[in-house]
């Protein structure tokens, strides 16, 4: 069991799971409390000893079930020695065909788990191998494919008459020698005629983006599961600002010492200051207005943008959002009334705004400006999200001047990387000595950062 | 001393003794816990009982139950144990007569001080020792279950206390020396994961991850809890509580959220809910107005998909 448990580990590891020692340790000491046959009880085990981080869980419980329920190994099923020797007997005369496709059905019938999960399934080194069984078949993936099939097929008839001619066993053991045979390579079958699922994005990381973590990639970069992830994470990125804005708030409102309240407290002590007196300050205002471009150049980090405001003008009140592309509009009433999705969505038909226009920053702002006058006050923390592209025209930088100068700062966060930002269709040459600060803020790990750093 | 649980089934019947029905996850974890003497860390969104795991068990085996709180600013004296103080100085003011005589004697200030170390031990003792949850945990005679509730509200910092107590059941004072436990508790944190816990806290528990119950599960446990409620109403009641945590609300609704529900249904007695119940009773299962909002322009699709 030990061994299987290395097994079972090295085959996480492969996968990218991160699997301590001690957590391996704590996985096999827990066997000696867990049946392996009472296999929710094991399932349940393995998870709490070997899964640290919830998003992990969904994942574990593929890889769980592919290594331990997609294929049953023999040791776990049948403990009859007879048996077993029998199913190993069938699998060598397998191999002794040499060739790749009958040992890897061999394989799979004898329960090399780690070995089958590298060859079959959709790893890798299963195009690897395919590769090299097509080149060295000298025949295209698919004929492979359909080679492995059309052998199992063969091979089904050929279990049955060994499992019959297995005379030295009883009649029942015969049958079910047959039975498990048949089955293990009908699995195997299905498992070759396993289609990728297609989709308009990638699913899979390749090989060379093995290593890589949705926290560094640009989000115009993500792929279709990673996308869904990087939700997940701005979803925790306004939590946890949430949650440092309300500390900031807390430790804010303690104040600083009151030395006259403090020494006349201690006087009940002798003079020994036990209890240390605050002055309660005055309560800052701060508040957020943000106006977010939403045309299509920044369609990949607006979205991500937005959901992070959308959590936080769920949870203050002081932030107000815009989108603009030619003119600015107010959507916060949208957030507070509606899911995102239907927000952005009701926003859109709501002010007409023209989607696939091309941005004018200029426009913008002065829509901005004359729509919405008394918005900004000294208290303000302007932040405007945008690649700064302003299609050639005038940028006209008195209206965003104006918009700074009421403001107590403005921060332009970039979704573009920096070595883009002064390309000649951009103003952001014009725009960036108005600001407080310009961020670049392509990927999730600058979001987060640019979320920490921001102090109301 | 070993507590009398031998299969995972045990720690079923315990708990659902006690009301509170648990999946197999849960069971199985808690089993190990207790064989493995591995503190739990029960992670999930707030009011899926995980507080109450840890009641239940205390309830069920008789245990003493030593809850500790966590809050930001959360510190050891707090959390361990704290010197009394003002207790000390106290005493010192009583018995500061006394202390004339101890030193009155002395020749000279150096005997006078290596006289009064002497007594230093006597204010640097349990007497003056206030203890905090986590040191009256490690000093029960009996196996207590120590609960130490949303650790995840804590400082990074306060976890670095705990990795001593979770690894070593023992807690150092620097006046007093290493306290050993005398009976290993059994441990559970809880985290809403309002923050990351770190790898040295994660790697020392068991990881226990409790969601919103199955429909299954959660008509059990409204049956258990109320059997008074007839069985359609019960199947109307969680299937409305599992539509209505598909909608894209800001509080889904818990199990304590069904079960605050199912008492207000048969206090006003109600056979089946329909569209004016369910308005009635809005204010139980939804805590804003957008997402009550929302419910109710699902109603339809909420209170309709009864067989």
């Amino acid at each position: 069991m030990i061994s299987m448990m290395l097994r079972f580990t090295n085959y996480l590891r492969y996968e990218g799971f991160s699997v301590s020692t001690s957590a391996l340790n704590n996985a096999i000491a827990a066997l000696e409390w867990v049946n392996p046959v009472r296999r929710d009880q094991f399932y349940s085990a393995m998870e709490a000893c070997l899964v640290q981080n919830i998003e992990e869980r969904e994942k574990f419980a593929r890889f769980f079930k592919r290594f331990f329920e997609d294929k049953t190994p023999l040791e776990f099923e049948h403990e009859d020695t007879t048996f077993r020797m029998q199913a190993g007997e069938f699998a060598d005369q397998l191999r002794q065909d040499d060739d790749y496709i009958s040992k890897i059905i061999a394989d799979y019938i004898e329960g090399d788990v780690l070995k089958l999960m590298e060859n079959i399934g959709d790893k890798v080194p299963f195009r690897q191998v395919e590769n090299d069984v097509a080149s060295g078949l000298g025949m295209s993936k698919d004929k492979v494919r359909k080679e492995i099939i059309k052998r199992i097929n063969l091979l089904v008839d050929t279990a049955e008459d060994f499992a019959a001619t297995s005379f030295h066993m009883p009649k029942d053991q015969r049958e079910t020698l047959s039975e498990f045979l048949v089955d293990r390579l009908r699995e195997a079958g299905a498992l070759m005629k396993q289609e990728p699922i297609k989709s308009h994005g990638r699913q899979k990381l390749l090989p060379w983006e093995k290593q890589r973590t949705i926290s560094t990639i640009s989000f115009d970069k993500l792929t279709l599961v990673e996308h869904e992830k990087v939700k997940g994470e701005v979803e925790k990125i306004a939590k946890k600002l949430k949650d440092a804005l309300s500390r900031q708030r807390k430790r804010s409102s303690k104040g600083h010492i009151d030395i006259k309240s403090t020494i006349r407290a201690s006087m009940k002590y002798g003079g020994v200051p036990f209890n240390v007196r605050m002055k309660s300050p005055k309560r800052k205002k701060g508040k957020i207005i943000a106006l977010c471009d939403i045309s299509m150049s920044v369609a990949f980090a607006a979205q991500f943008m937005l959901l992070l405001l959308y959590r936080l003008q769920n949870r203050f009140s002081k932030i107000r959002s815009f989108v603009f592309i030619r003119n600015t509009y107010e959507i916060s009433h949208f957030f507070t009334k509606h899911p995102l999705e239907v927000a952005l969505q009701k926003a859109v038909q709501t002010h007409n705004i023209g989607m696939g226009q091309l941005t004018n920053y200029a426009s913008a702002f002065k829509s901005f400006l004359e729509n919405y006058p008394n918005v900004i006050n000294k208290d303000t923390t302007l932040l405007i999200m945008g690649d700064g592209l302003n299609n050639h025209n005038d940028p006209k930088t008195e209206y965003l001047k104006r918009m700074a100068e009421k403001a107590a700062r403005t921060i332009w966060l970039n979704p573009e990387e920096q070595e883009y930002w002064y390309s000649p269709s951009s103003a952001i040459l014009d725009y960036e000595p108005i600001c407080t600060q310009m961020v670049e803020c392509a990927t999730i790990d600058q979001l987060s950062d640019f979320a920490k750093n921001l102090i109301l | 001393m070993e507590l009398n649980i031998n299969s995972v089934e045990d720690v079923t019947a315990l708990l659902e003794g006690q009301g509170y029905i648990s999946s197999t996850d849960i069971s199985t974890i808690v089993y190990l816990a207790i064989k493995m003497k591995r503190p739990i860390l029960v992670e999930g969104p707030a009011g899926v009982g995980k507080t109450e795991l840890a009641k239940s068990l205390a309830h069920s085996l008789n245990l003493e139950l030593i809850q500790l709180q966590c809050y930001e600013g959360l510190d050891e004296t707090k959390a361990i144990y704290e010197w009394e103080y003002a207790k000390q100085l106290l005493y010192t003011q009583i018995l500061k007569e006394k202390i004339n005589e101890v030193v009155g004697s002395a020749d000279n200030l150096d005997e006078s001080i290596q006289r009064l170390m002497n007594l230093e031990d006597a204010f640097f003792s349990d007497h003056f020792l206030l203890a905090r949850p986590l040191l009256r945990a490690i000093r029960c005679d009996k196996i207590p279950v120590l609960l130490i509730d949303e650790v995840d509200k804590s400082d990074p910092e306060f976890e670095a206390y705990l990795l001593e107590i979770l690894s070593t059941n023992e807690i150092t004072i620097p006046e007093l020396g290493t306290q050993k436990a005398k009976e290993i508790p059994v441990v559970f944190l809880t985290s809403n994961n309002v923050r990351d816990l770190s790898d040295a806290l994660k790697r020392r528990c068991l990881n226990l991850y409790v969601d919103f119950p199955s429909p299954e599960l959660e008509t059990k446990i409204v049956e258990s809890k109320f059997p008074e409620l007839s069985q359609k109403l019960v199947k109307q009641l969680v299937n409305a509580i599992h539509e209505i945590r598909k909608l894209e609300i800001k509080k889904l609704p818990s199990i304590s959220e069904t079960l605050d529900w199912a008492s207000a249904l048969l206090t006003l007695q109600v056979d089946e809910i329909t569209p004016e119940d369910l308005k009635k009773t809005l204010g139980i299962i939804a805590k804003y107005k957008t997402d009550m909002d929302q419910v109710m322009e699902a109603v339809d699709k909420i209170l309709g998909d009864v067989a």
